[in-house]
């Protein structure tokens, strides 16, 4: 595992790749900042350079991207008070308080500085857990797989949306768009209208650039001049002390922990985890009088838990092709595109890229680090760019994005299409991960349930027969069922306000 | 906290049709002795999507169907629906009056749009812009862009 290691860190170590992922790092933390670009949109807009470079390479750029998104959303939440990603949603209850007593620069610094802890503990426990996780994973049978699929569909579907049903639909409607085309077992055309275009289905890319990004452009033209007078304070004294340091340190260590296993849980994320850690945080800091108000733990706490969740995350999607979250569910279509399907395989056949992803982990924290701090001083200069003016260049920057997969008009018509549709699901909560991650594992789903019937002689019990995949499938009623108890829980609570306000 | 139950019922019905279209249609394809068929795995999916579009539409409608929803933003919508139909028309247009021609006219429509006002400048992120990506796919990715009558 150590010559392994040795060998990711060589290939990291190379001019190109480095370059690479100081750019993915540095483009990850501007897209975090501005409010309404997400790490997943950042990782879409690259994806036609992506699929042009080596795996390892372009692989190690979308991890720098991802993390430094992570971190690149605190910077709107403690100068602006607007979260530049759901993940940074808890840094703004303390982050902007200290902006106020003109701090922040200090809470910028926090905020870099427990990014790097929560980077560094999520790297470590992704390099001992994964290879573990992926040694179970080879042991997998085609029933297995296709109830792996159902449980990562229902997870996303109950965890993306705060309706269960809304999710499974837009999941079921992801399993259908992959249904197009040839089927893939047979080999006749399959929903096509007799199409010829449609007879390959729909790409991949198209269909993420659509749900993700296109989408998001159809969606801020409704209100387009909602930031543009923002006041940004200056930022100076960026690095705390030691003895401040030494106050957040325990804040964020637990924040890191957390973040971790939430990351792992497939379907949760960032936006999650940093609810969790400050609440906890809450609980047993030492300043705990102060949150609220503008404690460094604060900032300390989400930011390490949301930071920690990107190491976390990985976990699932390189061992069991599950993605741990929606941007993982978008790094996972990039896999696909190089060519690299991950799963318990990709340890065993190309643990060169297995091994450059945990290298490039490591160094990705300490370039979020130093890029963190020698840039912060600037970082109000990138809120201040107009987006009115960055909206246009996306979407074009799209349309070439898909145009570049084939050369063909069609695939930026289906991306076009699907950000249609994305528009509406966004717009009446629909949510669209579960959709891509519907598109992504159909097939999966298919093959493998069609060679767990071939192998059974059509006896469908087999899937409630083999203990792993039995297990997925209780996973993915108890995950329904916990998403339709925490609903109603909701609902009676709100009812009960309603009627004592009343 | 949005309402979205009228749109939220009619999206049931909407799903309870498409199930029935797509079992219509799979109905013809070929059936298999062993493992599933062609027709059977969007078949399953078609089940799923009718029970889920029933759910949405009883729910719905099970406290009396909603008299009115949220105020509609249309003016916001309304930009949505020219923005989209722009993009349509761009890309149907794009492989006959090419990338470098009609992309500045695009982008500056587009800006526009989005409510920015200095118009020199917009031409001048328009142009640039165009020549930029136009520079960077067909010399570095070498991925030729569209160039219309131009080539």
């Amino acid at each position: 595992m150590f010559e392994s290691l040795l060998h990711g860190f060589s290939i990291v170590f190379q001019p190109v790749s480095f370059a690479l992922m100081v750019f993915g790092v540095a483009v990850g933390v501007v897209i975090g900042a501005l409010p309404g670009l997400t790490a997943s949109m950042g990782i879409i807009l690259l994806l036609p350079l992506v699929y042009r470079l080596p795996a390892s390479t372009a692989l190690v750029m979308l991890c720098g991207l991802f993390c430094g998104g992570m971190y690149g959303g605190s910077i709107s939440a403690i100068l602006l008070k607007t979260p530049g990603t759901p993940s940074a949603s808890a840094t703004v209850l303390d982050g902007y308080p200290l902006c106020e007593q003109g701090k922040a620069g200090k809470a910028l610094g926090v905020s870099i500085i427990s990014s790097f802890i929560g980077g560094i503990i999520s790297t470590i426990c992704l390099i001992l857990i994964a290879p573990q996780l992926a040694k179970v994973a080879t042991k997998f049978q085609a029933a297995d797989y296709f109830s792996l699929s159902i449980f990562g569909l229902t997870i996303m579907a109950s965890a993306s949306g705060k309706n269960i049903a809304k999710g499974l639909i837009s999941g079921c409607i992801g399993l259908l768009a992959s249904c197009i085309g040839i089927d893939t077992i047979v080999g006749v055309n399959r929903l096509t209208f007799n199409n010829i275009n449609l007879a390959g289905g729909f790409s991949l890319l198209p269909v993420l650039i659509g749900v993700f990004a296109i989408s998001e452009v159809f969606t801020q033209v409704e209100n387009p001049s909602v930031r543009e007078k923002s006041q940004v304070q200056e930022v100076k004294n960026i690095l705390p002390s030691w003895l401040e340091i030494k106050g957040f340190l325990p804040s964020a260590i637990v924040g890191s922990i957390l973040g971790v296993f939430i990351g792992i849980i497939p379907g949760t994320g960032g936006a999650i985890a940093c609810f969790l850690a400050y609440n906890i945080c809450h609980k047993f800091a030492k300043d705990r009088d102060q949150f609220g108000k503008g404690a460094l733990s604060g900032v300390a706490a989400p930011e390490s838990a949301n930071n920690a969740t990107t190491g976390g995350a990985l976990i699932p999607m390189m061992c069991l092709g599950v993605p741990g979250d929606v941007v993982t569910s978008v790094m996972l279509g990039a896999l696909i595109l190089i060519g690299v399907r991950p799963g318990p395989l990709l340890f065993t056949e190309s643990s060169d890229i297995v091994y450059s992803i945990f290298a490039g982990m490591f160094v990705i924290q300490f370039l979020m680090l130093g890029f963190g701090i020698l840039c912060a001083k600037y970082s109000p200069y990138v809120l201040k760019v107009p987006y009115t003016l960055m909206m246009p260049i996306i979407i074009v920057l799209c349309v070439v994005g898909s145009f570049s997969l084939n050369n063909t008009t069609y695939d930026v018509l289906v991306a076009l299409g699907f950000g249609v549709i994305g528009y509406f699901m966004k717009k009446f909560d629909y949510p669209g991960a579960p959709l891509v991650l519907g598109v992504i594992l159909g097939p999966m789903a298919e093959q493998n349930l069609n060679r767990a019937l071939l192998k059974s002689n059509n006896d469908w019990s087999i899937l409630f027969k083999q203990p792993i995949s039995l297990a997925f499938l209780i996973l993915s009623v108890v995950s329904i069922a916990v998403s339709i108890y925490s609903a109603a829980k909701k609902k009676k609570a709100a009812a009960m306000k309603a009627g004592g306000k009343a | 906290m949005k309402d979205t139950r009228r749109v939220d019922f009619w999206t049931g019905i909407g799903l309870i049709a498409l199930s029935v279209a797509v079992w219509a249609m799979t109905a013809g394809l070929m059936k298999v002795d062993r493992g599933i068929g062609p027709g059977d795995y969007p078949r399953v999916i078609a089940v799923l999507i009718f029970i889920l579009g029933a759910i949405m539409s009883v729910t719905n409608c099970i406290h009396g169907y909603p008299e009115a929803g949220d105020k509609f933003n249309w003016k916001g919508f309304l930009r949505t629906v020219i923005l989209a139909a722009m993009a349509f028309v761009y890309v149907l247009i794009l492989p006959y009056a090419g990338f470098p021609v009609l992309t500045p006219f695009f982008l500056f429509g587009t800006i526009k749009l989005f409510g920015y006002k200095k118009n020199l400048t917009a031409i001048i992120v328009s142009v640039v812009t165009t020549i930029g990506l136009f520079l960077l796919f067909n010399v570095v990715f070498q991925i030729f862009l569209p160039l219309g009558f131009l080539g």
